[in-house]
């Protein structure tokens, strides 16, 4: 890359930065203003008189503490649920020829297309025999199965060159091994975005969590959120508090995930 | 290193399923309770719980307050698989569905004695009464009221002491009050229509007799001449270069709360929510604009029911029973700005005019979710130049085809 | 045992929990949706069998037509804004001189993980017609701004940019990924060879990309088609006086329909039937682009 687009190539990144983050800034600028200064029109950017009032309401409303922490909870059993199915059924698709592999293949990706509210009565009525009402298991179980994990951990493994399992059978490793030393390994950054995927739209999921929960024991974070609108009002200054106190986990995990998306993938196996 | 990458997740994933999440089994009677969450009704409900349950040792109460717009998701799918709490809140228009359904059961006679029916406003019960069975109380009571807003009145010429008694005088005097920039735009609000319901509403059932929605022909009855003459007037609001307000100007903001409108038709309840949003604002409550002689306001409420599978029936309906009798009521209306249904409980209602126009309430017929297609109507008035007569026509027949659905 | 045998006997194993998990989570209730959508079945009355009734009856139903056509419009503009947005900044943002990339990829993850209530009051304000900043904007380049969120021609396209600023670092996250499994002796070689950056992309990077490309657009086509919270928060959600899909049902998108019939009008039977007809039509749209797009490749 010439020296001299380098500057250019900042320039534009920093430009893009401007309306992917005024959204996020003016969440973060609302959430400090008193409720009155909120609803001002025309709207103003910077609080007039910042307060942290809203941080401590919200914490005070609801147990939020025990939301984010039941919300780490079920997203610890989702992604490694996910991850796990997915890659061994991702494996299964992309490297082995099995009797109705492609159809079943289309019938699993046909069935993200129905909305979940469709599939939400007879999965509660599933949670009710199961006796999964009200329990943090009941929340992540309908998670745990994930159509585009599989869909992702496919193309992926698609790319691997299959000559590296057949060299590994040749030499006599058992097929789960092959598994778990080649392929794994190799599909590291799939795993770290399917991660990320799973955790993201997991982490603010609220339809389900209220649904299947009865007591703030096990509910999640997203469901407090929701709450902040009531029948005649917004509490807006909460809504944004609360949005950024749910965001903040995430963009915390994404930088420390980063390190997977850094390091380079060298097939020096190949050559030897 | 991959056995050590397992432990954390795994580590996680047993305390995540021996987590305590199901209640401590009662010996004595658990009645379910759900309502939509609102952050001074939950109070009232707290405290009401514990006084019912001080005097009711052998009961306990469990509550549930979703979020508003999941509430009827959560709610549907329980009753839906057969499951749902013993007592729950739907609005007053879903009781012939419910009813019609077997979905809640009726109160028994005991209960009823006791419950003083007579000093419930009478067309609050209407949605209610079977025959001669309750399957439900009224709840969260709200009819409409008008709110002024006195300086910006005052600048505009008008009078806040001398309200529009007429919809012309509303439409004359919220023209007065409607302020546009160089290009035609609207910058502040005459009326500010941002809660349809209200503004068609109070106009319909003023001018359509004996129903806006037959429920026994099973059709909606408003496509007439008195109907068209409704939205008429709607019109006169909406249209046109003197239209009073226009959904371009701030949209889905809170244009009187932000002193952007002069008028506004809302329930009383509002008073709290211009108390956290807007504290500065000086406003006078005035009688919604009147047709004929008599004022007739809409009025809209909540329920109260019992499952009909509930296996607790009996202590469910008393809880009901407490959650509308005259503590209960006095409750609600001290902590959550609620009005009295009761109307031995009228005088403790602090302002006059809405004291006094709880008389006036021409009961609202019920028949299930289907405001949808008259808020559309509302928007259609404003957005398009389509003929009234030929919106209203449409309207009608969407609505006569909602209301057979509900009613099979 | 022959070799084939054995290995589907170790494929089906390797999926085996995959293939569980499905049964029970996804094909039993669709089943049970299935057996739904040939009944005449609102909430509160009894179940009449109706056969195809409800699918004959959403060919007739001008809602029907008018959520798909919303949906198909919908899908026809993110889905392309999103990719050509994404594909050039993944590669930027996997550039190795490119110094503080950590903190330029999280910025630009940051609509991914806003919570989407707080954000369409943020996005209600900027889309405001008279008040809102991107109209003032437009003011300033002499182009009079839509009313936006407020007339029926233009509450889909706010909508839908809203959508595609959220999708945006999904996308990325997701090209990162497969940029990085592309070995970079390829890249290399190809430089050595004497390629230009250009040629580079296009005839290395890209086809090696092309797994992870298929990917992101079905990813994004069945995200555009069951699109849900971003239209129903934008249209009504928070705001009890708005009508969901308003104004004028011409937000309503393929979910807030059967969403609507099924919840709000009770009528679970021909929300079913709905639902099915929508899963048909993304079969198809996966199948059709499944075959444009995927191409084999070799090393």
């Amino acid at each position: 890359m010439p020296s001299r687009a380098r500057p250019l190539l900042y320039l534009a990144l920093l430009a893009g930065l401007v309306p992917v983050l005024l959204p996020f800034v003016w969440m973060t600028l609302t959430s400090i203003k008193p409720l009155p200064e909120v609803i001002r029109v025309p709207p103003q950017l910077l609080p007039a008189q910042p307060t942290l009032q809203a941080y401590v309401d919200i914490f005070q409303q609801f147990p939020f503490g025990r939301y984010l922490l039941n919300s780490v909870l079920v997203a610890a059993m989702v992604v490694s649920g996910v991850l796990l199915v997915s890659t061994l059924g991702g494996y299964a698709f992309a490297k082995f020829r099995f009797p109705g592999r492609d159809v079943l293949f289309m019938v699993m990706l046909a069935s993200l297309m129905v909305p979940f509210q469709v599939r939400m009565i007879p999965l509660y009525l599933m949670s009710i025999r199961l006796g999964l009402i009200n329990t943090l298991p009941g929340v992540a179980f309908p998670w745990l199965f994930d159509a585009f994990g599989i869909f992702l951990m496919r193309q992926f493994m698609l790319t691997l060159p299959s000559e590296l399992m057949e060299a590994a059978r040749i030499d006599g490793a058992s097929e789960p091994a092959i598994f778990l030393r080649i392929v794994v390994p190799l599909v590291r950054p799939a795993l770290a975005a399917l991660g990320i995927f799973t955790l993201v739209v997991n982490w603010e999921e609220f339809l389900w969590p209220l649904i299947v929960t009865n007591t703030d024991a096990v509910r999640t974070l997203p469901v407090g959120l929701q709450a902040f609108s009531n029948q005649y009002m917004s509490n807006i200054h909460w809504q944004m508090a609360g949005a950024v106190v749910a965001a903040a986990p995430l963009l915390i995990a994404f930088l420390l995930f980063q390190r997977q998306f850094i390091q380079g993938i060298a097939l020096t196996g190949l050559k030897d | 290193m991959l056995n050590r990458k397992l432990i954390l997740p795994l580590v996680v994933i047993l305390t995540a399923l021996l987590w305590p999440g199901h209640s401590v089994a009662q010996q004595r009677v658990t009645v379910l309770h759900w309502q939509h969450f609102h952050e001074a009704r939950a109070a009232a409900l707290r405290a009401l719980q514990t006084v019912y349950q001080q005097q009711n040792t052998g009961v306990a109460i469990q509550t549930d307050l979703p979020p508003l717009a999941q509430y009827f998701d959560k709610l549907l799918t329980a009753l839906a698989t057969g499951s749902g709490p013993d007592v729950f809140q739907v609005r007053a228009e879903w009781m012939p569905i419910l009813i019609n359904g077997g979905f809640v059961a009726g109160a028994p006679e005991s209960v009823i004695a006791e419950a003083n029916i007579g000093d419930f406003f009478p067309w609050t019960l209407t949605p209610f009464r079977r025959g001669n069975r309750y399957y439900g109380l009224p709840t969260d009571v709200q009819h409409l009221v008008m709110y002024i807003n006195n300086p910006l009145a005052r600048e505009a010429g008008l009078d806040p002491a001398r309200p529009p008694q007429t919809w012309d005088e509303l439409v004359t005097q919220a023209r007065r009050a409607t302020k546009r920039d160089g290009q035609g735009n609207i910058v502040q609000a005459g009326l500010d229509t941002r809660y349809k319901w209200a503004v068609y509403s109070s106009i319909l059932y003023q001018h359509v007799f004996p129903n806006v929605v037959n429920p026994a022909a099973k059709r909606a009855a408003w496509g007439g001449p008195q109907g068209i003459a409704a939205w008429k007037i709607v019109e006169q609001l909406l249209r046109g270069p003197a239209a009073v307000d226009s959904p371009r100007f701030l949209p889905g903001q809170r244009k009187w709360e932000a002193k952007k409108a002069v008028f506004y038709i809302n329930h009383p309840v509002n008073r709290g929510v211009i108390e956290q949003l807007a504290p500065d604002i000086a406003y006078t409550i005035a009688p919604i604009p009147r047709t004929g002689r008599d004022l007739v306001i809409p009025a809209r409420f909540w329920a109260y029911v019992v499952n009909s599978r509930s296996r607790n029936q009996e202590a469910a309906w008393r809880w009901v029973l407490f959650l509308t009798s005259p503590v209960g009521v006095r409750t609600w209306m001290k902590e959550a700005g609620d009005l009295p249904w009761r109307q031995s409980l009228v005088s403790y209602e602090p302002n006059a005019v809405v004291r006094d126009t709880l008389k006036f309430v021409r009961p609202v017929d019920y028949t299930g979710n289907c405001d949808p297609i008259r808020d559309n109507l509302f928007d259609a008035v404003a957005l398009t130049t389509t003929p009234i007569e030929q919106l209203v026509a449409e309207a009608v027949a969407k609505e006569t085809q909602c209301v057979q659905e509900a009613l099979k | 045992m022959t070799f084939y045998r054995r290995q589907a006997l170790w494929g089906l194993a390797f999926a085996a929990p995959a293939l569980l998990l499905f049964g029970v989570i996804v094909a039993y209730p669709l089943l049970w949706a299935g057996w739904l959508s040939l009944q005449d079945y609102s909430l509160v009355g009894r179940k009449v069998f109706t056969g195809l009734g409800n699918y004959a009856r959403l060919l007739s139903d001008p809602l029907f037509w008018k959520s798909l056509r919303n949906s198909s419009v919908w899908t026809v503009g993110v889905v392309p804004v999103v990719l050509v947005i994404s594909l050039p900044l993944a590669l930027a943002l996997n550039l190795p001189l490119l110094r503080l990339r950590a903190a330029f990829r999280t910025a630009y993850f940051t609509p991914v993980v806003t919570n989407v209530v707080a954000a369409a009051f943020v996005w209600r304000w900027l889309f405001d017609p008279q008040l809102g900043p991107i109209n003032q904007v437009l003011k300033l380049i002499g182009i009079q701004g839509p009313a936006w969120l407020a007339d029926p021609r233009s509450a889909l396209p706010a909508m839908m940019i809203v959508a595609v600023w959220k999708q945006i670092g999904q996308a990325l996250v997701l090209f990162l990924a497969g940029l990085q499994t592309i070995p970079q002796e390829f890249t290399e070689a190809a430089q050595i060879d004497g390629a230009s950056p250009g040629q580079t992309f296009w005839r290395v990077t890209l086809p090696l990309l092309n797994p992870t490309l298929l990917f992101v657009v079905v990813i994004l086509v069945i995200n555009a088609l069951r699109v849900f919270t971003i239209p129903y928060v934008m249209s009504a959600g928070g705001l009890q006086w708005q009508t969901p899909g308003g104004p004028l049902d011409s937000t309503r998108v393929f979910v807030l329909h059967i969403y609507d019939v099924g919840f709000v009008r009770f009528q679970m039977g021909y929300a079913s039937a709905n639902a099915f007809v929508l899963m048909a039509l993304i079969v198809l749209l996966t199948l059709i682009q499944m075959k444009l797009i995927q191409r084999p490749f070799e090393y």
